[in-house]
Protein backbone atom coordinates (compact mmCIF):
# COMPACT_ATOMS: atom_id res chain seq x y z
CA UNK A 1 0.00 0.00 0.00
CA UNK A 2 1.91 2.92 -1.24
CA UNK A 3 -0.11 6.09 0.06
CA UNK A 4 -1.20 7.88 -2.48
CA UNK A 5 1.20 6.87 -5.29
CA UNK A 6 -1.59 6.33 -8.05
CA UNK A 7 -3.19 9.63 -7.59
CA UNK A 8 -0.20 11.79 -7.84
CA UNK A 9 0.76 9.61 -11.52
CA UNK A 10 -2.75 10.29 -12.42
CA UNK A 11 -2.22 13.88 -11.49
CA UNK A 12 1.58 13.76 -13.39
CA UNK A 13 -0.23 12.15 -16.17
CA UNK A 14 -2.37 15.20 -16.96
CA UNK A 15 0.01 17.89 -16.49
CA UNK A 16 2.45 16.17 -18.89
CA UNK A 17 -0.17 15.18 -21.98
CA UNK A 18 -3.23 14.90 -23.93
CA UNK A 19 -2.82 10.66 -23.41
CA UNK A 20 -5.97 8.55 -24.05
CA UNK A 21 -7.71 7.93 -20.52
CA UNK A 22 -5.33 5.64 -18.41
CA UNK A 23 -8.18 3.35 -17.15
CA UNK A 24 -5.19 0.62 -15.79
CA UNK A 25 -3.96 4.04 -13.63
CA UNK A 26 -7.29 4.67 -12.99
CA UNK A 27 -8.37 0.87 -11.91
CA UNK A 28 -4.94 0.67 -9.50
CA UNK A 29 -6.26 4.02 -7.58
CA UNK A 30 -9.58 2.92 -6.78
CA UNK A 31 -8.31 -0.49 -5.80
CA UNK A 32 -5.54 0.91 -3.65
CA UNK A 33 -8.26 3.44 -2.34
CA UNK A 34 -10.55 0.41 -1.71
CA UNK A 35 -7.18 -1.52 0.58
CA UNK A 36 -7.67 2.15 2.68
CA UNK A 37 -11.09 1.47 3.40
CA UNK A 38 -10.78 -2.04 4.31
CA UNK A 39 -7.32 -0.99 6.11
CA UNK A 40 -9.56 1.87 8.00
CA UNK A 41 -12.30 -0.93 9.04
CA UNK A 42 -10.03 -3.63 10.42
CA UNK A 43 -7.66 -0.83 12.25
CA UNK A 44 -11.29 0.33 14.20
CA UNK A 45 -12.44 -2.87 14.96
CA UNK A 46 -9.16 -3.73 16.37
CA UNK A 47 -9.17 -0.70 18.42
CA UNK A 48 -12.75 -1.07 19.45
CA UNK A 49 -12.05 -4.83 21.10
CA UNK A 50 -9.29 -3.27 22.87
CA UNK A 51 -10.71 -0.12 24.21
CA UNK A 52 -9.15 1.26 27.04
CA UNK A 53 -11.36 2.31 30.07
CA UNK A 54 -11.14 6.10 31.00
CA UNK A 55 -11.39 8.17 33.86
CA UNK A 56 -14.99 8.99 33.52
CA UNK A 57 -15.73 5.48 32.34
CA UNK A 58 -16.75 6.00 29.12
CA UNK A 59 -14.28 3.52 26.60
CA UNK A 60 -12.42 5.16 24.50
CA UNK A 61 -9.36 4.28 21.85
CA UNK A 62 -5.64 4.10 22.84
CA UNK A 63 -3.61 7.05 21.38
CA UNK A 64 -1.28 4.64 19.96
CA UNK A 65 -3.74 3.65 16.89
CA UNK A 66 -5.24 7.28 16.64
CA UNK A 67 -2.48 8.39 13.78
CA UNK A 68 -2.99 5.26 11.89
CA UNK A 69 -6.75 5.45 11.61
CA UNK A 70 -5.95 9.07 10.68
CA UNK A 71 -3.39 8.56 8.49
CA UNK A 72 -6.18 5.97 6.64
CA UNK A 73 -8.75 8.56 6.77
CA UNK A 74 -6.24 11.15 5.20
CA UNK A 75 -5.65 9.05 2.32
CA UNK A 76 -8.75 7.96 1.50
CA UNK A 77 -9.69 11.56 0.98
CA UNK A 78 -6.37 12.29 -0.96
CA UNK A 79 -7.10 9.36 -3.89
CA UNK A 80 -10.89 10.37 -4.01
CA UNK A 81 -9.45 13.86 -4.16
CA UNK A 82 -6.85 12.52 -6.90
CA UNK A 83 -9.33 10.83 -8.85
CA UNK A 84 -12.27 13.14 -9.14
CA UNK A 85 -9.93 15.95 -10.37
CA UNK A 86 -8.59 13.32 -13.34
CA UNK A 87 -12.27 13.16 -14.23
CA UNK A 88 -13.14 16.19 -13.95
CA UNK A 89 -10.28 18.29 -15.82
CA UNK A 90 -10.19 15.75 -18.96
CA UNK A 91 -14.41 16.90 -19.07
CA UNK A 92 -13.31 20.27 -18.73
CA UNK A 93 -10.77 19.77 -21.89
CA UNK A 94 -13.17 17.78 -23.98
CA UNK A 95 -15.94 20.45 -23.58
CA UNK A 96 -13.34 23.17 -24.33
CA UNK A 97 -12.19 20.98 -27.55
CA UNK A 98 -16.31 20.64 -28.32
CA UNK A 99 -16.74 24.78 -28.11
CA UNK A 100 -12.93 25.47 -29.82
CA UNK A 101 -12.17 24.44 -33.27
CA UNK A 102 -9.10 23.73 -33.68
CA UNK A 103 -7.19 26.44 -35.03
CA UNK A 104 -3.45 25.26 -35.78
CA UNK A 105 -2.69 22.48 -37.22
CA UNK A 106 -0.47 21.65 -34.41
CA UNK A 107 -2.34 21.96 -31.50
CA UNK A 108 -2.81 18.49 -29.72
CA UNK A 109 -6.24 17.56 -28.98
CA UNK A 110 -7.29 15.36 -26.09
CA UNK A 111 -7.76 11.53 -26.74
CA UNK A 112 -10.64 9.87 -25.28
CA UNK A 113 -11.86 6.73 -23.92
CA UNK A 114 -15.24 5.01 -24.80
CA UNK A 115 -16.77 6.21 -21.80
CA UNK A 116 -15.39 10.22 -23.22
CA UNK A 117 -17.13 9.36 -26.35
CA UNK A 118 -19.84 8.73 -25.32
CA UNK A 119 -20.31 11.37 -23.01
CA UNK A 120 -18.82 13.87 -25.88
CA UNK A 121 -21.95 12.55 -28.24
CA UNK A 122 -24.25 12.86 -25.10
CA UNK A 123 -22.62 16.85 -24.83
CA UNK A 124 -23.38 17.08 -28.73
CA UNK A 125 -26.57 15.65 -28.60
CA UNK A 126 -28.29 17.74 -25.50
CA UNK A 127 -26.44 20.68 -27.20
CA UNK A 128 -28.51 20.54 -30.34
CA UNK A 129 -31.68 19.71 -28.41
CA UNK A 130 -31.22 23.30 -26.52
CA UNK A 131 -30.04 25.02 -30.01
CA UNK A 132 -33.59 23.53 -31.77
CA UNK A 133 -35.52 24.60 -29.50
CA UNK A 134 -34.20 28.14 -28.88
CA UNK A 135 -31.83 29.05 -31.73
CA UNK A 136 -32.34 27.45 -34.33
CA UNK A 137 -28.04 28.08 -35.58
CA UNK A 138 -26.82 24.77 -33.98
CA UNK A 139 -23.19 25.33 -35.63
CA UNK A 140 -23.40 28.84 -35.37
CA UNK A 141 -22.87 28.79 -31.90
CA UNK A 142 -19.94 26.85 -31.92
CA UNK A 143 -18.58 29.02 -34.74
CA UNK A 144 -19.28 32.54 -32.88
CA UNK A 145 -17.84 34.24 -30.41
CA UNK A 146 -21.72 35.83 -29.94
CA UNK A 147 -25.29 35.00 -30.27
CA UNK A 148 -26.10 34.48 -34.03
CA UNK A 149 -29.12 36.67 -35.79
CA UNK A 150 -32.74 35.61 -35.27
CA UNK A 151 -34.61 33.93 -38.11
CA UNK A 152 -36.23 37.01 -38.58
CA UNK A 153 -33.89 39.11 -38.39
CA UNK A 154 -32.47 41.57 -41.78
CA UNK A 155 -28.86 41.56 -42.03
CA UNK A 156 -26.62 43.48 -44.17
CA UNK A 157 -25.16 41.63 -46.58
CA UNK A 158 -22.24 42.11 -49.48
CA UNK A 159 -22.27 39.89 -52.25
CA UNK A 160 -18.71 37.75 -52.58
CA UNK A 161 -19.53 35.67 -55.35
CA UNK A 162 -22.54 34.96 -57.27
CA UNK A 163 -24.90 32.16 -55.67
CA UNK A 164 -27.36 32.14 -58.39
CA UNK A 165 -27.31 34.21 -61.85
CA UNK A 166 -29.85 36.28 -62.36
CA UNK A 167 -32.67 37.75 -60.55
CA UNK A 168 -34.02 35.67 -57.78
CA UNK A 169 -37.38 35.37 -55.61
CA UNK A 170 -36.34 34.74 -51.62
CA UNK A 171 -38.66 32.32 -49.37
CA UNK A 172 -39.75 35.89 -47.36
CA UNK A 173 -40.63 37.30 -51.12
CA UNK A 174 -38.12 39.39 -51.59
CA UNK A 175 -36.72 39.93 -54.96
CA UNK A 176 -32.95 40.08 -55.68
CA UNK A 177 -30.66 39.81 -58.64
CA UNK A 178 -26.93 39.36 -57.13
CA UNK A 179 -23.91 41.16 -58.73
CA UNK A 180 -20.16 40.73 -56.76
CA UNK A 181 -19.31 43.30 -54.50
CA UNK A 182 -23.26 44.96 -54.02
CA UNK A 183 -24.75 45.46 -51.14
CA UNK A 184 -28.19 43.75 -49.81
CA UNK A 185 -30.01 43.91 -46.64
CA UNK A 186 -32.08 40.82 -46.11
CA UNK A 187 -33.73 38.67 -44.04
CA UNK A 188 -31.06 36.06 -42.17
CA UNK A 189 -33.61 32.96 -42.72
CA UNK A 190 -33.49 33.40 -47.18
CA UNK A 191 -30.13 33.81 -46.88
CA UNK A 192 -28.22 32.05 -44.22
CA UNK A 193 -27.17 29.29 -46.63
CA UNK A 194 -25.21 31.08 -48.67
CA UNK A 195 -23.71 33.25 -46.24
CA UNK A 196 -22.19 29.62 -44.65
CA UNK A 197 -20.99 29.16 -48.16
CA UNK A 198 -19.22 31.96 -48.57
CA UNK A 199 -21.29 33.10 -51.62
CA UNK A 200 -22.28 36.45 -48.98
CA UNK A 201 -20.96 37.97 -46.27
CA UNK A 202 -22.23 39.75 -43.27
CA UNK A 203 -21.21 42.96 -42.93
CA UNK A 204 -20.89 45.12 -39.94
CA UNK A 205 -21.52 49.03 -39.51
CA UNK A 206 -18.02 49.96 -40.27
CA UNK A 207 -17.15 47.87 -42.78
CA UNK A 208 -19.94 48.94 -44.77
CA UNK A 209 -18.18 52.43 -44.77
CA UNK A 210 -14.87 50.80 -47.04
CA UNK B 1 -13.24 23.47 0.69
CA UNK B 2 -14.13 25.72 -2.62
CA UNK B 3 -14.66 23.90 -5.91
CA UNK B 4 -11.97 26.37 -7.65
CA UNK B 5 -9.04 24.66 -5.09
CA UNK B 6 -10.70 21.29 -4.59
CA UNK B 7 -9.89 20.63 -8.30
CA UNK B 8 -6.92 22.42 -8.94
CA UNK B 9 -4.17 19.78 -9.85
CA UNK B 10 -1.07 21.92 -9.02
CA UNK B 11 -2.54 22.71 -5.64
CA UNK B 12 -2.63 19.06 -5.21
CA UNK B 13 0.17 18.36 -6.12
CA UNK B 14 2.59 20.83 -4.01
CA UNK B 15 0.93 19.18 -0.96
CA UNK B 16 3.27 16.13 -2.18
CA UNK B 17 5.75 17.76 0.07
CA UNK B 18 7.27 15.82 2.42
CA UNK B 19 7.70 17.54 5.95
CA UNK B 20 10.06 16.07 8.42
CA UNK B 21 8.54 14.89 11.63
CA UNK B 22 9.03 13.42 15.03
CA UNK B 23 6.77 11.88 16.63
CA UNK B 24 5.69 11.80 20.15
CA UNK B 25 4.65 8.49 21.18
CA UNK B 26 3.96 5.16 19.89
CA UNK B 27 2.12 5.28 16.73
CA UNK B 28 0.79 1.67 16.48
CA UNK B 29 0.81 -0.21 12.53
CA UNK B 30 3.13 2.45 11.41
CA UNK B 31 6.86 0.39 11.39
CA UNK B 32 7.00 1.35 7.45
CA UNK B 33 7.25 5.12 8.01
CA UNK B 34 10.86 4.48 10.01
CA UNK B 35 13.60 4.82 7.16
CA UNK B 36 15.62 3.18 9.53
CA UNK B 37 13.56 0.38 9.97
CA UNK B 38 14.34 -3.54 9.53
CA UNK B 39 11.11 -5.21 7.88
CA UNK B 40 9.16 -7.19 10.57
CA UNK B 41 11.11 -5.63 13.49
CA UNK B 42 8.03 -4.48 15.10
CA UNK B 43 4.81 -3.40 14.49
CA UNK B 44 4.87 0.30 15.83
CA UNK B 45 6.73 3.63 14.98
CA UNK B 46 8.90 4.21 18.37
CA UNK B 47 8.63 7.79 19.67
CA UNK B 48 10.93 9.97 19.03
CA UNK B 49 11.43 8.23 15.71
CA UNK B 50 12.29 10.97 12.70
CA UNK B 51 10.31 10.18 8.99
CA UNK B 52 9.22 12.77 6.85
CA UNK B 53 5.40 12.63 5.22
CA UNK B 54 3.94 14.71 2.51
CA UNK B 55 1.88 17.62 3.96
CA UNK B 56 -1.48 15.99 3.27
CA UNK B 57 -0.76 13.04 5.15
CA UNK B 58 1.04 15.40 8.34
CA UNK B 59 -2.41 17.90 8.56
CA UNK B 60 -4.38 16.33 11.07
CA UNK B 61 -1.34 15.10 12.95
CA UNK B 62 -0.20 18.24 13.39
CA UNK B 63 -3.68 20.09 14.54
CA UNK B 64 -3.80 17.30 17.49
CA UNK B 65 -0.17 17.19 18.11
CA UNK B 66 1.03 13.78 17.55
CA UNK B 67 4.47 15.10 16.01
CA UNK B 68 7.05 17.73 16.13
CA UNK B 69 7.06 19.35 12.79
CA UNK B 70 10.16 21.10 10.83
CA UNK B 71 10.35 23.26 7.20
CA UNK B 72 11.83 20.35 4.71
CA UNK B 73 15.62 21.88 3.38
CA UNK B 74 14.54 23.87 0.70
CA UNK B 75 12.55 25.88 2.91
CA UNK B 76 15.07 26.32 5.81
CA UNK B 77 16.69 29.22 7.07
CA UNK B 78 19.71 28.28 4.64
CA UNK B 79 18.10 27.92 1.16
CA UNK B 80 15.90 31.34 1.91
CA UNK B 81 18.85 33.14 2.49
CA UNK B 82 20.22 32.15 -1.00
CA UNK B 83 17.04 32.43 -2.59
CA UNK B 84 16.77 36.04 -1.11
CA UNK B 85 20.13 36.67 -2.92
CA UNK B 86 19.04 35.68 -6.19
CA UNK B 87 21.42 32.52 -5.81
CA UNK B 88 19.24 29.55 -5.89
CA UNK B 89 17.13 27.43 -8.64
CA UNK B 90 13.79 28.09 -7.53
CA UNK B 91 12.16 25.28 -9.44
CA UNK B 92 15.07 22.77 -9.13
CA UNK B 93 14.21 22.61 -5.36
CA UNK B 94 10.21 22.49 -5.98
CA UNK B 95 8.26 22.75 -9.28
CA UNK B 96 5.48 24.35 -7.08
CA UNK B 97 7.71 26.20 -4.74
CA UNK B 98 5.57 29.06 -4.17
CA UNK B 99 2.34 26.73 -3.58
CA UNK B 100 4.03 24.76 -2.01
CA UNK B 101 5.50 27.23 0.67
CA UNK B 102 2.43 28.98 1.59
CA UNK B 103 0.98 25.58 2.14
CA UNK B 104 3.64 25.11 4.77
CA UNK B 105 3.19 28.26 6.43
CA UNK B 106 -0.50 27.33 6.64
CA UNK B 107 0.57 24.24 8.31
CA UNK B 108 2.73 25.70 10.50
CA UNK B 109 0.34 28.71 11.82
CA UNK B 110 -2.39 25.69 12.16
CA UNK B 111 0.18 23.57 14.17
CA UNK B 112 1.02 26.23 16.48
CA UNK B 113 -2.42 27.63 17.19
CA UNK B 114 -4.35 24.29 18.28
CA UNK B 115 -1.01 23.17 20.18
CA UNK B 116 -0.80 26.80 21.64
CA UNK B 117 -4.75 26.09 22.68
CA UNK B 118 -4.33 22.14 23.78
CA UNK B 119 -0.99 23.01 25.83
CA UNK B 120 -3.27 26.60 27.50
CA UNK B 121 -6.09 23.90 28.71
CA UNK B 122 -3.26 21.47 30.06
CA UNK B 123 -0.54 23.67 31.77
CA UNK B 124 2.18 22.28 29.02
CA UNK B 125 4.33 24.38 27.73
CA UNK B 126 7.01 25.00 25.53
CA UNK B 127 7.13 28.88 24.74
CA UNK B 128 10.28 28.68 23.32
CA UNK B 129 9.13 26.04 20.67
CA UNK B 130 6.54 27.47 19.82
CA UNK B 131 7.96 30.78 19.05
CA UNK B 132 10.47 29.63 16.96
CA UNK B 133 8.09 27.35 14.69
CA UNK B 134 5.77 30.89 14.47
CA UNK B 135 9.21 32.81 13.19
CA UNK B 136 10.29 30.11 11.37
CA UNK B 137 6.53 30.17 9.12
CA UNK B 138 6.76 34.62 9.19
CA UNK B 139 10.23 34.26 7.85
CA UNK B 140 9.09 31.78 5.22
CA UNK B 141 6.12 34.06 4.33
CA UNK B 142 8.06 36.66 3.80
CA UNK B 143 10.70 35.41 1.54
CA UNK B 144 8.04 33.79 -0.78
CA UNK B 145 6.61 36.93 -0.98
CA UNK B 146 9.85 38.98 -2.11
CA UNK B 147 10.93 36.20 -4.45
CA UNK B 148 7.53 36.04 -6.33
CA UNK B 149 7.20 39.66 -6.34
CA UNK B 150 10.42 41.07 -7.23
CA UNK B 151 12.53 41.08 -10.35
CA UNK B 152 11.14 37.61 -11.62
CA UNK B 153 7.41 39.15 -11.17
CA UNK B 154 8.63 42.02 -13.45
CA UNK B 155 10.70 40.04 -15.79
CA UNK B 156 7.35 37.35 -16.94
CA UNK B 157 5.25 40.01 -17.10
CA UNK B 158 7.39 41.75 -19.60
CA UNK B 159 8.49 38.65 -21.65
CA UNK B 160 4.84 37.54 -21.06
CA UNK B 161 3.05 40.65 -22.51
CA UNK B 162 5.68 41.29 -25.24
CA UNK B 163 7.02 37.70 -26.53
CA UNK B 164 3.97 37.48 -28.78
CA UNK B 165 5.07 34.66 -31.49
CA UNK B 166 8.81 34.58 -29.94
CA UNK B 167 10.46 31.05 -28.73
CA UNK B 168 9.57 31.55 -25.05
CA UNK B 169 11.05 28.05 -24.16
CA UNK B 170 14.71 28.99 -23.26
CA UNK B 171 13.02 31.69 -20.13
CA UNK B 172 9.97 29.36 -18.60
CA UNK B 173 12.02 26.19 -18.00
CA UNK B 174 12.95 28.33 -15.25
CA UNK B 175 9.88 29.13 -13.96
CA UNK B 176 7.67 27.31 -11.26
CA UNK B 177 3.88 26.33 -12.04
CA UNK B 178 2.43 29.32 -10.61
CA UNK B 179 4.73 31.91 -12.37
CA UNK B 180 3.85 30.03 -15.17
CA UNK B 181 0.01 29.84 -15.08
CA UNK B 182 0.85 33.78 -14.82
CA UNK B 183 2.62 33.88 -17.97
CA UNK B 184 0.46 31.77 -19.75
CA UNK B 185 -2.40 34.61 -18.93
CA UNK B 186 -0.18 37.65 -20.05
CA UNK B 187 1.04 35.80 -23.05
CA UNK B 188 -2.82 34.77 -23.96
CA UNK B 189 -4.06 38.36 -23.67
CA UNK B 190 -1.32 39.66 -25.79
CA UNK B 191 -1.95 37.24 -28.37
CA UNK B 192 -5.71 38.63 -28.61
CA UNK B 193 -4.77 41.77 -28.30
CA UNK B 194 -2.17 41.58 -31.55
CA UNK B 195 -5.10 39.24 -33.09
CA UNK B 196 -7.92 42.01 -31.97
CA UNK B 197 -5.49 44.93 -34.03
CA UNK B 198 -5.28 42.21 -37.49
CA UNK B 199 -8.77 41.11 -37.81
CA UNK B 200 -10.63 44.06 -35.96
CA UNK B 201 -13.94 43.68 -34.14
CA UNK B 202 -15.98 42.83 -37.17
CA UNK B 203 -18.67 39.84 -36.95
CA UNK B 204 -16.55 36.42 -37.83
CA UNK B 205 -17.86 34.24 -40.67
CA UNK B 206 -20.11 30.74 -40.27
CA UNK B 207 -17.42 28.36 -41.27
CA UNK B 208 -19.32 25.09 -41.29
CA UNK B 209 -19.09 24.01 -45.03
CA UNK B 210 -16.18 25.91 -46.47
CA UNK B 211 -12.93 25.68 -45.35
CA UNK B 212 -11.20 27.97 -43.23
CA UNK B 213 -9.13 30.83 -44.29
CA UNK B 214 -7.88 31.97 -41.28
CA UNK B 215 -4.03 33.40 -40.87
CA UNK B 216 -1.99 32.20 -38.70
CA UNK B 217 -2.49 34.90 -35.45
CA UNK B 218 1.22 36.05 -35.33
CA UNK B 219 1.26 39.53 -36.93
CA UNK B 220 3.93 40.63 -38.76
CA UNK B 221 6.49 41.33 -36.81
CA UNK B 222 8.57 43.36 -39.28
CA UNK B 223 5.60 46.16 -39.21
CA UNK B 224 6.86 49.07 -36.85
CA UNK B 225 4.98 49.50 -33.93
CA UNK B 226 2.90 46.02 -33.33
CA UNK B 227 5.32 44.52 -30.67
CA UNK B 228 6.32 46.23 -27.20
CA UNK B 229 10.01 46.60 -26.63
CA UNK B 230 11.16 44.09 -24.36
CA UNK B 231 12.91 45.77 -21.06
CA UNK B 232 16.21 43.46 -20.17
Amino acid sequence: MDFGRYGRELLLELKRSNAAYNDTLVSSCLQDLNLHVRALGDQVAAASRDQEASTDGKPKLSMSVRPSILLQEAAIHRNKRCLLTYHWVRLQRIQKQYWSPRQEDNEEQQQLGPAEEEFLQAYQQLHQRYAQNTLPFVDDLRAHAGLPPLNTERVLLRVVTVPTEGPVVLASGVSVEFRVGATHFLPWNDVEEWVRKGHLRLLTGEEHNE
Amino acid sequence: MQTKNYFDVDAILAEEELVPCQSNFDFSYLSHLDPDERPGKRHYLPEGTKFKVPVWAVEKWATLGFVKLSLPRHFGRKARERIEAGEADIRKRNERFFIAGKRLGDLLDNYTAHVEKAWRRSGDSDQRLLELIKRESAQLRRTLLSAYTGQRLSQTLNWALSSVGDDVTEYTKGLTELERRLFLLGATSASSHEAWKVYGNGRLLPVTEHKRTIRSVTPDLQAPGNKRQRIS
